[in-house]
């Protein structure tokens, strides 16, 4: 899979990296919604792992961005975020403009490499 | 526009103006009226001339007073008319100051006596006078024109004066200025309309200071039904805006609370999530290559600190959210073998580790309508807890289910340590731990029977404990059986 993560934390984005590469599959990277969005406008990606705070332009308006082109479904976004209590109350809505599921982080790293798995045979 | 309501104008004050030498320099025309002079007769000539021979030493004596600044209020005093007659007059005196700041002449208010004791009457012969006098809340009683012509004790009490006082003032001279023109206005649509809303004015006490207030009237009409006054009652409003503001301050302090509880576990959760997943792949055999053992000791240290700092960040949010009444709960309806199961599985493993024997008892079947997820939540913490607290090698942990009419009951019960009586009760607060010095393997947050507690009572349940000092304890709550 060609896989995107989408976070303004360096360290984050190495340890996806990683974990990415480790399971043999392809890793891009953006720190903030604006790059990311260019990313996913540029290129076809299978997977985006987007976090959802980050300064500037939020991977809430990333969503709403690619909602209004109509490339929402175009790779399975998975939001990778630590503001979980915020997320909740946004599940729904987020599902409903739709985005595959929510990662809380932090996440156990066996969490994330099953995730990713699900995703890959959801594209199966 | 004719006025529809029939009005009588009582007590109209006569007003006049003295200076230092006794002369008047002004007055107004119900002054040359009652007296029955044209105005212009009437400046210029001396107090003396329009008070009566056997009265002309009281007005020195006050005259006098006046001028060493004493206060003349509401003093009972004659006037004299230009025909001869006499006439009783409630005088009240204050001070005209020049530029330099120095009295130059009086402001002087004269009520007719007889009219001022017909009002009070009027008054007094409502049944609810001893009300009125010893209500709490503050009355006073003004005639058409917003002179007070009579107030409770509470009125003059807390506004810093004597009921002489009072008493002849008009009500804007107890009015706070920021609601003067409010004050003006309710009292021209009540003369006008013979209404008036209640209103909220704030008063000015004799000191100055100014206090917050509702202002309920009722009118007063005369024999043949005109309206000659109003009783008001005025409520001190400052407790309540007191109330008020600090229930604002509350919800305050509590949005404040909120979001630096948000916001904080945020910022703990975005470096906890690299620290986590780099201890793991280091941890993984083969993922970034092999340690030898004593490195891997270390990266499961760091691992297992970092897992409690999670546990101990998700801890908060659900103990904030259980405060808050905002902990979400799915009730489904499921299987009670498939919650034991589950929470056997994740527990068996550290039961292993201390070989320690865990025993489930369910002499129960069937389905359970609730949340699964927190019922598992809150019997993995009691058994993590039982484990901690049993010894190695002789512990024994034991899982009771039961089920009556009304209740499915869960138990816990361990051989440990024990808790002492006096602690017990503490037990289900937050932060407590029975004693710092016990090393615990799944390092308490402090917070785990808290989050137990409150999660059972958002179910509809209960949970209690039974302990003794070397013998062990023993959990129990309950789910009421429900409907899906």
């Amino acid at each position: 899979m060609k896989i995107l993560v989408v976070d303004d934390n360096y360290d984050i984005t190495n340890m996806l990296e990683m974990t990415i590469e480790s399971m043999d599959h392809q890793f891009d990277s953006a720190s903030g919604g604006r790059e990311g969005l260019e990313k996913i406008r540029a290129n076809k990606y299978d997977m985006v792992m987007l976090d959802l705070s980050m300064p500037g332009f939020s991977g809430l308006e990333v969503i709403d961005a690619l909602v209004k082109e109509k490339l929402v479904s175009r790779q399975k976004i998975v939001m990778f975020t630590a503001s979980y209590l915020g997320v909740e109350k946004l599940e729904n809505e987020l599902q409903a403009k739709g985005v595959h599921s929510i990662l809380p982080k932090p996440a156990d790293i066996d969490q994330i490499m099953e995730k990713i798995n699900q995703v890959e045979s959801e594209l199966l | 526009m004719e006025s529809k309501v029939k009005i009588r104008t009582t007590l109209e004050p006569m007003y006049r103006s003295v200076d230092m030498k006794g002369r008047i320099v002004d007055c107004n025309d119900k002054y040359a009226e009652v007296l029955g002079y044209i105005k212009d007769e009437i400046i210029g000539s001396a107090i003396f001339d329009h008070t009566p021979k056997d009265r002309a030493e009281e007005i020195r004596t006050i005259f006098e007073n006046w001028k060493a600044k004493k206060p003349i209020h509401n003093r009972r005093f004659w006037l004299q008319t230009k025909t001869g007659k006499t006439i009783e007059v409630m005088i009240t005196v204050s001070d005209m100051l020049g530029k330099d700041g120095r009295v130059i002449r009086s402001n002087t208010t004269l009520l007719d006596y007889k009219e001022v004791c017909r009002l009070q009457d009027k008054v007094m012969l409502s049944k609810y006078e001893s009300l009125y006098e010893e209500s709490p809340d503050m009355y006073r009683t003004v005639n058409v024109n917003g002179v007070i012509i009579d107030c409770n004790k509470s009125y003059h009490q807390r506004m810093g004066y004597t009921k002489e006082e009072v008493i002849g003032h008009n009500l804007v001279d107890h009015t706070a200025d920021k609601s003067v023109s409010d004050m003006l206005i309710n009292m021209a649509r009540w003369r006008t309309t013979g209404t008036s809303p209640p209103i909220e004015a704030w008063m000015k006490r004799k000191d100055g200071s100014e206090f917050h207030t509702r202002i309920v009237p009722t009118n007063l009409y005369d024999d043949d039904g005109a309206l000659i006054g109003r009783n008001v009652v005025i409520q001190d409003r400052s407790e309540i805006d007191e109330q008020k503001a600090i229930i604002e301050e509350r919800k305050r302090i509590a949005q404040m609370k909120d979001e630096f509880l948000t916001g904080i576990t945020h910022e703990l959760k975005t470096p906890l999530t690299p620290i986590i997943g780099f201890s793991q792949a280091l941890a993984k055999p083969g993922m970034l290559g092999d340690m030898n053992p004593k490195q891997i000791n270390a990266i499961n240290t760091v691992l297992r600190n970092a897992q409690h700092l999670k546990q101990l960040v998700s801890d908060l949010l659900d103990v904030h959210k259980l405060e808050l009444g905002k902990m979400k709960f799915t009730i489904q309806e499921f299987d009670l073998e498939e919650l034991i199961n589950g929470v056997r599985s994740s527990v068996q493993n550290s039961a292993n580790e201390k070989s320690i024997k865990l025993v489930f008892q369910v002499n129960a079947t069937g389905k359970i309508v609730g949340d699964q997820l927190r019922l598992a939540e809150v019997l993995t913490n009691l058994l993590y807890n039982a484990l901690d607290f049993t010894p190695t090698d002789t512990g024994r942990v034991v899982v009771k289910v039961d089920r009556d009419e009304k209740s499915w009951v869960f138990s816990v019960s361990d051989n440990g340590v024990g808790i002492p009586k006096n602690k017990q009760s503490h037990l289900f607060k937050k932060f407590y731990q029975v004693s710092t010095s016990v090393t615990r393997r799944y390092g308490g947050t402090g917070l785990g029977l808290s989050i137990c507690k409150g999660l059972v009572e958002g179910m509809g349940g209960s949970i209690r404990v039974k302990s003794d000092e070397g013998v062990g304890s023993t959990f129990t709550f309950n789910m009421p059986v429900r409907e899906v």
